[in-house]
């Protein structure tokens, strides 16, 4: 039934004997070249911890004045600029980047890092839940459609026999990538290989029943993929995953398999990646914090998926997304209640990086949203549809029906890709 | 065709078969579910036996702070090592042996579903030590009471209130927020509203969500120099003095009494949303992932004229037509795939040594490691959220090598025959019959797609 078969035998001469196949003669030429990645940033990121807006005049106040630096966490959540100990490091003069992320720095300065801040989705609750839903579905209405505006946007691609351009980075697939349109998924392996007559065995035995077999047939053409991207005996293997607990070392060895997958010239193109642990109600912390201990994983994942694109980091855009921001106003106990407005951080050597883009609402009182969150100026929407369109090449007036569905009044950004 | 009831019995009910069981159930399926849950809630004494919640708590605090009031992050790390998280492993071989075991495995499936309800999961640090404890110390007690007595208790507890920071929330109002020191935290009170109440479609705005914060400030647990260390207790200058709205209704503060928090609870217990909210979820549990309108209606009844008494909840999702469906719709989830799988084959006895590691490893890489839920929305209950393709490949790995670790498998025929027989297709037991060795007969088993359902 299948050219493509998970590898039998694992170790040495299990490597040398596929070094001699030509394995890619089951894959079709790939109809792109630009590769997007959409990072779940699940819980709630809190924008203004993590591209900080320290010369808004007032910044200081409202995030409850400065920290005490001799804790974990402690004191307010504003930073004191940027020269001084515990600051931000600075971006443009307004905007500074929270210290954890000072691995990504080298990225904004060479032009493949850049933020958008005060987006939001359409959602204005503050349910993680339904904001995560709307982030995903892409109706702009909670539970208005039950695929993921991401399988939409794969279902306008030329699909090529026997290769998937969706990948979804992890065990279970996340709801932007669920549709009509198969997806590849993959995470390390964690028992024994059970071997291709095994698979062979269950697959006739799943052969009446849709719910199985398509899945387990995705799961075995991932594999085979991996195993030729990746190489079996990989150090992974054995390795536990699992992204509600985020962990430096395993994230980023995903994040480093993902974009191996990717850069593989028969390789998925679009892909989801999930990063949880970002509800910080408390003891999130200015400079550090459970916010900044996050963020440090977050560094370790981008640099592990940009090593593992490899040259094709220079056809890649990352968009890192959130279901809402959280209160400018630091709650009872040194942490921060679910709020609207937040950022989006976007990387890949295909992005017009290097800058901090924002029509910044200002954290007054009166020009906070319901004098509490961020006030959303851009709809995080237009920074997917931008990416969709310019980089990807979909018709914008496909988009406008198929993908993102009764939403033509909010418009791509402009200039954020290279084009 | 008793034996296909039995089977529906021990499957959709239950966590499958032990050899035998069908048999024994046959001669009135109904009747053995409602037994079980006739009596006093288990407590199994090796759970009981385990430090409680309050304990847990004290334990991590303790150490965590220093003398002088700091933290000590050292200590912390270091007691995540050596206590937390082998503790978080005990509870986990504790729970899932539970269910392996007993007799009364509805019970068990009972008792897993209101602990899913009311998440509260070893996320932190400090709950990595609580999670276990608070299953078995604040769920099971109350499994056959009434919801209302349920929702107390769980708001009530070491964990839930530490799970969502309401040990550190304080009235804007109140002596302490007005000292600086700390103020509110808005978290337990929204998640009370949306997940363990009126649902998020249930009726109620941010507004109510800061009132019933405010309605529960001041709630947390006895730190080591109170006078009841490590148990609820109301800290009356971090309570919310005065009047408070909630959804229309105004509640006046007793300070220094939880009582118009637990008036509010009360009214929420009871409310038209609540009763909706929650039999949804017991039939998208029991029935399917898209329940039949029916069935939800039905358990609303036993909800409203019993005023939410769980035992006649219980009775009532067994008395489902809907419920005794042959064909098997759900799929199970990998916590009821592991349990399962060890009941099936009575594997807990051959592989012993192996025992904890095995179900702790499989139920991490599977992707539903106990007590450790994403989020306090709980584990997902439909199939979409488990069958994925790298999840798919998983399971089926991971049931071979555990087939394949046993020293001697039973027949595989005869297996299928006490497990998924009177449900189980002509090609899955034909596949099965053809395995190459008695191990993958029963890794072909594991993995049937009547095996996977429940």
């Amino acid at each position: 039934m299948h050219t493509n078969r998970r590898s039998l035998v694992k170790g040495v001469a299990a490597t040398a004997l596929l070094a001699g196949l030509p394995m890619n003669f089951a894959f079709a030429a790939a109809p792109t070249e630009k590769r997007f990645i959409f990072v779940i940033l699940r819980g709630g990121m809190d924008g203004l911890g993590v591209i900080v807006p320290y010369a808004d005049p007032d910044y200081q106040e409202a995030r409850g004045g400065p920290p005490n630096l001799d804790e974990f966490y402690d004191g307010g959540l504003a930073m004191p600029d940027p020269a001084e100990r515990g600051g931000p490091i600075d971006l443009d003069g307004f905007f500074g980047l929270q210290p954890a992320l000072e691995p990504l720095k080298a990225w904004y300065d060479e032009g493949s890092m850049m933020a958008v801040h005060a987006v939001a989705s359409d959602y204005r609750d503050r349910s993680h839940f339904d904001g995560q839903d709307l982030l995903e579905n892409g109706s702009g209405r909670v539970r208005g459609l039950h695929t993921g505006w991401l399988n939409r946007a794969l279902g306008m691609m030329e699909q090529p026999d026997g290769r998937r351009n969706g990948l979804v980075m992890g065990l279970n697939t996340p709801l932007a990538m669920r549709g009509d349109v198969r997806v590849a998924s993959w995470a390390p392996p964690t028992n024994p290989d059970p071997g291709k007559d095994f698979f062979e065995r269950v697959e006739r035995m799943y052969s009446e029943d849709p719910l199985l077999s398509a899945p387990l047939d995705e799961g075995l053409i991932a594999a085979e993929m991996a195993e030729t991207a990746i190489g079996s005996g990989d150090a992974m293997s054995g390795m536990m995953m699992n992204a509600n607990t985020p962990n430096s070392e395993v994230i980023s060895s995903l994040a480093h398999a993902g974009g191996r997958l990717m850069a593989a010239p028969d390789g998925a193109r679009i892909a989801t990646f999930e990063m949880g642990g970002w509800d910080t109600h408390s003891q999130q912390g200015a400079f550090r914090g459970r916010l900044s201990a996050n963020l440090e994983v977050f560094a370790s994942a981008m640099l592990g998926m940009r090593e593992g694109l490899g040259d094709a980091w220079s056809d890649t855009v990352i968009v890192a997304a959130t279901e809402f921001g959280r209160t400018v106003h630091i709650n009872g106990s040194a942490g921060t209640d679910h709020g609207t407005g937040g950022v989006a951080l976007m990387f890949g050597g295909a992005i017009e990086g290097g800058r901090v883009l924002a029509d910044w609402p200002g954290l007054s009182v009166t020009n906070q949203y319901e004098g509490r969150d961020l006030a959303p100026t851009t709809n995080t929407n237009s920074i997917f549809k931008a990416v969709l369109a310019e980089h990807i090449g979909l018709p914008i007036a496909d988009i406008n029906q198929h993908v993102f569905p009764n939403s033509a009044d909010v418009r791509p950004m402009r200039d954020l890709v290279r084009v | 065709m008793s034996l296909v009831l039995a089977a529906i019995a021990c499957n959709r009910f239950g966590y499958g078969a032990q050899p035998g069981e069908l048999r024994a159930v046959s001669g009135d399926p109904r009747g053995w579910l409602l037994e079980q849950v006739a009596g006093e809630p288990h407590i199994p004494t090796e759970l009981a036996s385990t430090p409680a919640q309050g304990r847990r708590w004290l334990d991590y605090v303790e150490v965590r702070n220093r003398p002088d009031g700091s933290q000590d992050p050292e200590a912390v790390r270091n007691l995540l090592m050596t206590t937390s998280g082998p503790r978080r492993r005990t509870d986990t071989f504790l729970r899932t042996h539970a269910a392996v075991q007993s007799d009364k495995p509805f019970e068990e499936r009972w008792v897993h579903f209101w602990s899913n309800h009311f998440t509260a999961a070893a996320t932190r640090a400090v709950m990595v030590n609580i999670a276990g404890g608070y299953e078995h110390e604040t769920i099971r007690p109350h499994i056959y009471g009434s919801f209302t007595d349920m929702l107390l208790a769980v708001s009530q507890s070491v964990g839930m209130l530490t799970y969502l920071d309401n040990i550190v929330s304080a009235g804007p109002n109140s002596p302490i927020a007005r000292t600086g020191a700390y103020g509110l935290n808005e978290n337990l009170g929204r998640e009370i509203l949306e997940l363990h109440t009126l649902g998020v479609e249930g009726g109620y705005t941010q507004r109510d969500v800061r009132a019933l914060a405010m309605l529960i400030s001041g709630w947390g647990v006895g730190t080591p120099t109170d006078a009841r260390p490590g148990e609820f207790r109301v800290l009356a200058d971090a309570q919310e003095p005065g009047e408070i709205e909630l959804l229309g209704k105004t509640y006046e503060q007793t300070i220094g009494s939880p009582a118009a928090g637990e008036e509010a609870l009360r009214d929420l217990a009871r409310h038209p949303s609540t009763v909706e909210f929650v039999s949804f979820k017991l039939a998208q549990h029991f029935v399917s992932d898209d329940p039949p309108r029916s069935a939800v209606e039905q358990l609303k009844a036993v909800f409203v004229e019993t005023g939410g008494d769980l035992r006649r909840l219980a009775q009532a999702v067994v008395g489902l037509d809907e419920a005794w469906d042959r064909e098997n719709v759900k799929i199970r989830p990998p916590n009821d795939f592991v349990i399962a799988a060890f009941r099936a084959t009575g594997a807990e006895d051959e592989i012993r040594d192996d025992y904890t590691s095995i179900a702790f490893d499989a139920l991490t890489s599977l992707n539903q490691p106990a007590f450790r839920q994403p989020g306090p929305d709980g584990w997902k209950d439909t199939a979409d959220a488990w069958i994925a393709p790298e999840a798919t490949v998983r399971r089926i790995s991971w049931a071979h090598e555990f087939a394949y670790r046993m020293a001697s498998p039973p027949d595989p025929r005869a297996l299928a025959e006490q497990t998924i027989g009177p449900l189980a297709s002509v090609s899955s037991l034909s596949e099965i019959a053809r395995a190459a060795d008695r191990a993958e007969g029963i890794a072909l088993l594991l993995v049937s797609p009547e095996f996977q359902r429940r």
